[in-house]
């Protein structure tokens, strides 16, 4: 499959001082719908402002559909639908307008597209943006993206703040087009149930590094839950494969572990089935020790 | 760009845009109220004689503060009136979609930004620079009742009060507004930066401008204003004719610090008279220039900046 989203050694640093993303490398196949994944401050919004041309690279490269975002901005927004993580509609503009306004303002817009998206979501087209919940905002937001049919979709965080139902007819809406136009999208979000059944490549980003990257089918195959903290645990799966520990809702912790397969013949498997969101968490929860663990080796 | 992504940015800048406009249909209502009373009460016949535009005596009483009054307005409005309409549209153009975070759905949207700015631009200032004209226009006309005796095409009355500047300087604010607001993206801070700015070039223009008239200016012995003239400065004509202000003249004669000078060194008046338009034209020329320099800037910053 062909790359289209591309980050090679790809650093951000800001103010010369924090930096939001260090080395990341990444690269998301064409025609798949990937979940960016990562606690608040990983560098989820950076990398993908990075990959529309919205934040330039301190270090390393980046590819989008082909183009360097920093040295051809304008052909890398071209190949690219953003949904921002809040709407950003005028507030004193109707739905009508905004369609108009993206006509005006990207050769190849097709605004009956865009209608026949906001009108298929029951979102009122003369309604003014400040009229409409943030739900609306977010699905007009999603078909004005949709209708510049551009190849690749860039979704920021856009479900942050939905309720669970018009989460759900977000995805629906971004899954159908998606895979009707054999467009790829990148969908970051904190919200992991939702992306189960939407996305079928999954990215964990940590403190500015890429902790998995995988598909969601993989993901799920070979990751298991094992009871207890991580040193037991790695008694009964090998050290090598126990990816983290984390705390339970109730009772004792969970370790994530990986597994080449679920169980060798013959014998019993490990634990039980990981969630997605369990694999996130221990993923998450693994890179946090590793971060801190550098840090007090540095300190030492 | 194209009439529609024009009347959608006056959409998006609806308050800005109704106020500029209301302001000038105002203004040409009550302008065209005064004009129209003053010539049926006959105000021109109440100036005296000898074309010195003062009321004579019979005139004077409540014709005369009405005639005050109109002045005092007109004297107030038209100079703000270019700062109000640029700051207004100009302000907010970029800055507030910065601040608003709508440029991040603008950009995102449209590949190119200088496209982007293009449309905001270009409708936001013709509208600034149309309004101003009208105002600028209906200020000469003001002028012109007010001053049936002056010959306005040659006369500085009412300089950058009046006419082609009015619009010129309204067109450099909107410009210096809508580079400040792309750099800063902030609207408070573009509104104050821009006072601040075009009170320091509106200062500038003036110390500029007079000294390229002081080499073009007139010089008189026993100068007579005529009503028309624009007085520029007194110098002092020296023994050998050069011209020389009152510090150069101490520098050379020390002397005549405390005790005046001699009887042939004369104080004479430097002015223009009759160049009113070949001084408007070269002003406006010289302010669409920099304003153009602001657009530049703006343009480059909209090009290169991160959107929130």
């Amino acid at each position: 499959m062909t790359a289209v989203l591309e980050a090679h050694g790809f650093g951000k640093r800001y103010r010369r001082r924090t930096w939001a993303l260090r080395n990341v490398e990444l690269i998301v196949p064409g025609g798949t719908i990937t979940a960016l994944v990562g606690p608040n401050g990983s560098g989820k919004s950076t990398l993908i402002r990075a990959w529309i041309g919205f934040e330039r690279a301190t270090e390393g490269r980046l590819s989008t559909g082909g183009v360097d975002p920093q040295r051809d901005r304008k052909r890398a927004v071209e190949r690219v639908g953003y949904v921002p993580q809040s709407p950003s509609l005028y507030r004193d503009l109707t739905i009508v307008d905004h369609i108009a306004l993206a006509g005006t303002l990207r050769d190849g817009f097709d605004p009956q597209m865009a209608a026949g998206y906001v009108e298929r979501l029951s979102i009122p087209v003369r309604a003014k943006a400040g009229e409409l919940s943030g739900g609306e905002q977010a699905q007009v937001g999603l078909a004005l993206a949709l209708a510049t049919r551009a190849p690749i979709l860039l979704l920021d965080e856009p479900l942050a703040s939905l309720d669970p139902l018009a989460r759900r007819e977000f995805l629906h809406l971004m899954v159908e087009a998606v895979r009707a136009s054999g467009a790829t999208a990148l969908l970051s979000s904190h919200v992991i149930t939702d992306i189960e059944q939407a996305c079928d490549r999954l990215v964990v980003l940590g403190k500015g590094h890429t902790l998995l990257d995988l598909s969601v089918a993989e993901t799920l195959a070979h990751h298991r839950i094992v009871e207890g903290p991580a040193a037991e645990v790695a008694r009964l799966a090998g050290a090598e494969a126990v990816v983290g520990s984390f705390p339970a809702p109730a009772g004792e912790p969970l370790s994530l572990v990986r597994v080449a397969v679920v169980a060798p013949v013959g014998s019993e498997p490990l634990g039980r089935p990981a969630t997605l969101e369990e694999v996130v968490i221990g993923h998450l929860a693994a890179g946090r020790r590793r971060a801190i663990d550098a840090k007090e080796e540095a300190a030492a | 760009m194209t009439l529609r992504s024009a009347i959608l940015t006056f959409r998006i800048h609806r308050f800005e845009t109704t106020l500029v406009i209301g302001a000038t249909i105002l203004s040409v209502l009550v302008s065209a109220a005064v004009v129209g009373w003053m010539s049926s009460s006959g105000y021109t016949s109440c100036l005296s004689e000898d074309g010195s535009q003062t009321l004579s005596s019979l005139c004077q009483g409540s014709l005369g503060s009405w005639v005050s009054r109109i002045a005092r307005l007109s004297i107030t409005i038209v100079p703000i009136f270019p700062f109000v309409a640029g700051l207004l549209l100009g302000g907010p153009l970029v800055a507030r979609e910065l601040e608003g975070g709508t440029a991040r759905l603008a950009w995102s949207l449209g590949p190119s930004r200088l496209r982007w700015f293009a449309q905001r631009a270009i409708p936001a200032l013709a509208l600034v620079v149309v309004a101003a004209l009208v105002i600028g226009v209906v200020s000469e006309i003001l002028f012109r009742t007010m001053h049936p005796t002056a010959d306005l095409d040659q006369s500085f009355v009412g300089f950058r009060g009046r006419g082609l500047l009015v619009a010129v300087e309204a067109l450099l604010i909107g410009s210096i507004a809508i580079a400040l607001g792309s750099i800063l993206g902030r609207l408070v801070p573009t509104f104050i930066l821009t006072l601040i700015l075009a009170a320091g070039i509106a200062v500038a223009v003036d110390k500029v401008e007079n000294s390229l008239l002081t080499g073009e200016a007139l010089v008189s012995d026993n100068f007579s204003w005529n009503g028309g003239d624009m007085y520029l400065t007194n110098r002092f004509r020296l023994e050998d004719g050069t011209l020389a202000t009152w510090e150069q003249m101490v520098a050379l004669h020390p002397e005549f610090q405390y005790q005046g000078p001699p009887e042939n060194i004369v104080n004479v008046t430097l002015y223009i008279r009759f160049e009113y338009h070949g001084v408007e034209l070269r002003e406006a020329l010289g302010l669409t220039g920099l304003a153009g320099a602001f657009l530049v800037i703006a343009g480059v910053a909209v090009a290169r900046r991160r959107p929130r």
